[in-house]
Order: structure tokens, then C-alpha cells, then sequence
């Protein structure tokens, strides 16, 4: 690990895998959800699973992107919702567009004042056809040390 | 027609290059859970392949696998007509892929040969900006590379693996698919070796790496029949 990248802020990727056709069959996105991201060195449990507790930093920023296991597949997120009201202000998702893309994915800095948090949040998508969103009911959170 | 079974290979490279090792580092999920795939999005996925039992049976089923790294920037999603009007704002422009090395970047020289990457500023998958330096370094590049597959289930003639091209953003246009000889009831392992990238500066000098870590999952080749998904009834011939 490079020791000079350990107080600099970090850009923590959570990659949000569906299985848009399990998810359109029966309902739900129990079996066909999985969240992974690339911290587990530094703290990250819960890795593949649908509540990934994300270890994370005051002044680390945090991308959500979609991943569909069919190319033929669509899914996008289309908000990342902090659940408790009173924890937006460590940490406010918001849509961003890569420069001169169309490629959208969502992002959120984490706050210097956030340090100690345990930040429970969810994730609506557009999958397929459907025009309605469709959202998590599961736990993921980032844990923000102190 | 063949049935298109998918399995996304998703690496930590950083993580694995550190550790010099992928166990623990790569989350495999393929789209056969329906099928009785299990250890979905772990080191040890077991796909389930359904045999056919009827004619052609070496083309019935055919594993493709995907490989993704944790950090890349997300595939381009397809432009189809299910956007809502606010996406359309953002086809304004026109649109270009974002850039997904599939391999690490090569050097840019001046004309005095002499390598620029350091002066220019470049963006992480969260759009921010990497401020180019001097200072000893390291940079690991997100996207893997499946080089070969090997093992059991190619030796036993249960799989028939080669690298295909593509046009498909999805697989940035090289992928691994194989065939499988669904006569061949069983459990099987086969092994990917997965080529990850890193750029280390020190003193000024950039180098290059690349290293081959292997890793091993399953196939097992059962004797149920494939399915029509939308009947639920099984593909077979009349007899």
C-alpha cells in the first residue's frame, strides 16, 4: 500500500450488481442484489452481499455505479436515499454526469464533521421496461471512522 | 439456439495486487441462480448448466464471462426508448464512451521523448482530479484481463473456452466464452488467469507491471432439461 495515500482523501467505489430479470420475475430484489466495493483491506465488511457496510472517511468521496449481469439488460440508479433525515448532512448523494458522457452515476462526499457515523441508506433503480422505480428494502450503510 | 449464461467477474485489483492474491478479492455472479448456480457473488461460484438432451448438444449452452474491476467507470449504459424525459437533457451533447482501458495506458510522449502523463491531470471514476506530481507513487488500473482458461473442465473436454471480439461497450470488446458438452454430468473446476495493471513512479521513472494471479471456480453439469423461461416447460424434442 502506498503509505503516503493513507491520509489522502480516497475515492471508494460501491458497485451495485442486479440481476434485472430475477428482480422483474419475482418482485423482488431478494437473491438478486449484491453490493461490493473496493475497501474490504481498509474495513469494509459484508462484501457480495445486499447490506455491504462500506468503511469509509470524513473527506472520501463515494461513487454508486450499476452493473447488469446481460448486456441486453437495463438498470440505472435513480437516487440514493440516506434514510435518517438527520445524517444528510454528512453525506448528500447526488447525480453526476462524466464530462462530454452520458453516463450517469451517483456521488457523495463524506463530511469532516461525520467522523464516528453509521450512515444506513437505500437505492431505487429503473430496471428494464419498468417505468416505475423500484427500491432496496435492505441495510447497506457506510461506516465513517472516526 | 444457444442458451447465453453470463458470469461477471468483478476484482479488486488494487486490493489483489496488494495482497498478491485474488482469493477474497474477486466476487463472482453469474445469471443461473433459477438454474441452482450457488455461491453467487463469492470466490467460489458453482454454475449449474442444464443438459438438453436433444439434438446439437454441444452449442445448447454457452458460458460468457465478463470481467469488471471495481473502480472502473461504469459501462455506457444502451441508449434505448425507456428514458424519461429528464435523461434526454443529457443526451444533449453526443454522448462518447467513457475510456475503459482494458489494458494500461501507454505513454504519452512529447516530441522530445519525453513522457507527459505526469503533467496532465486526470479524473478517478468519481470525476475527481488526480493532481499530477513527482512525488513516489502508485497507480493501480482498474480493469482486468482474462488471459486464459485452463483446468479440469477444459482438459476433460467439458468446455470449450477461446476470446472472442466484440463491438459490445458491455465487454469493452474482448470477452471469454466456452461451449459445453452438457453430455458430461459432473462437477468440474476450471481456472482464470486474470492480468491486473499497475504504475509505480519512483524518482521521477515510471514503470509499468502487470501481474497474473490465477483463480479457480466450478461448473457442474447437470442431468436436469433446460427450461423455456416463459412456459416453464422443458426444451426438449418431440419424441
Amino acid at each position: 500500500m502506498d503509505p503516503e495515500n493513507r491520509t489522502e482523501p480516497r475515492t471508494i467505489t460501491i458497485v451495485a450488481v442486479v440481476d434485472v430479470v430475477g428482480i422483474l420475475a419475482s418482485g423482488s430484489f431478494a437473491g438478486s442484489f449484491y453490493l461490493i466495493d473496493n475497501n474490504r483491506l481498509r474495513g469494509s465488511t459484508g462484501e457480495g452481499t445486499d447490506s455491504l457496510v462500506t468503511r469509509v472517511r470524513p473527506g472520501d468521496r463515494i461513487v454508486w455505479i450499476a452493473m447488469t449481469l446481460e448486456c441486453e439488460a437495463f438498470a440505472s440508479i435513480t437516487a440514493v436515499g440516506i434514510e435518517k433525515e438527520g445524517q444528510r448532512q454528512y453525506c448528500d448523494p447526488h447525480s453526476y454526469v462524466y464530462p462530454n458522457t452520458n453516463i450517469v452515476c451517483w456521488v457523495a462526499d463524506v463530511a469532516a464533521n461525520a467522523g464516528g457515523a453509521r450512515i444506513p441508506y437505500n437505492l431505487s433503480f429503473r430496471l428494464g421496461s419498468r417505468t416505475a422505480a423500484m427500491t432496496t428494502t435492505t441495510t447497506p450503510q457506510l461506516d465513517v471512522q472516526d | 439456439m444457444s442458451q447465453q449464461l453470463g458470469i461477471l467477474v468483478v476484482i479488486d485489483n488494487e486490493a489483489a495486487v496488494v495482497s498478491g492474491t485474488l482469493r477474497d478479492h474477486i466476487y463472482l455472479i453469474d445469471n443461473g441462480h433459477w438454474a441452482g448456480s450457488s455461491g453467487e457473488a463469492t470466490g467460489e461460484l458453482v454454475t449449474a448448466v442444464e443438459g438438453t438432451q436433444s439434438a446439437s448438444q454441444l452449442e445448447q449452452q454457452v458460458l460468457n464471462w465478463v470481467p469488471f474491476g471495481i473502480g472502473s467507470p461504469p459501462v455506457p449504459t444502451p441508449q434505448i426508448a425507456f428514458l424519461q424525459t429528464p435523461d434526454y437533457a443529457l443526451l444533449a451533447d453526443v454522448p462518447h464512451p467513457v475510456r475503459r482501458p482494458q489494458y494500461f495506458q501507454p505513454r504519452i510522449l512529447d516530441s522530445a521523448g519525453v513522457d507527459i502523463r505526469d503533467s496532465l491531470s486526470m479524473r478517478d471514476s468519481g470525476g475527481r482530479v488526480r493532481l499530477a506530481g513527482a512525488e513516489d507513487k502508485t497507480v493501480y488500473y482498474p480493469d482486468p484481463a482474462i488471459i486464459n482458461i485452463t483446468g479440469e473442465a477444459v482438459d476433460l473436454g467439458v468446455i470449450f473456452p477461446a476470446q472472442y471480439g466484440s463491438p459490445d461497450f458491455f465487454s469493452e470488446g474482448l470477452y471469454w466464452s466456452a461451449t459445453v458438452d452438457t453430455n458430461k454430468v459432473g462437477l468440474f473446476s476450471y481456472t482464470m488467469h486474470i492480468r491486473l495493471h499497475y504504475s509505480t513512479r519512483h524518482d521521477g521513472v515510471v514503470t509499468d507491471h502487470a501481474i497474473t494471479l490465477p483463480h479457480s471456480a466450478y461448473i457442474k453439469v447437470t442431468r436436469d432439461f433446460a427450461k423455456n423461461g416463459f412456459a416453464n416447460t422443458p426444451m426438449i424434442l418431440p419424441v
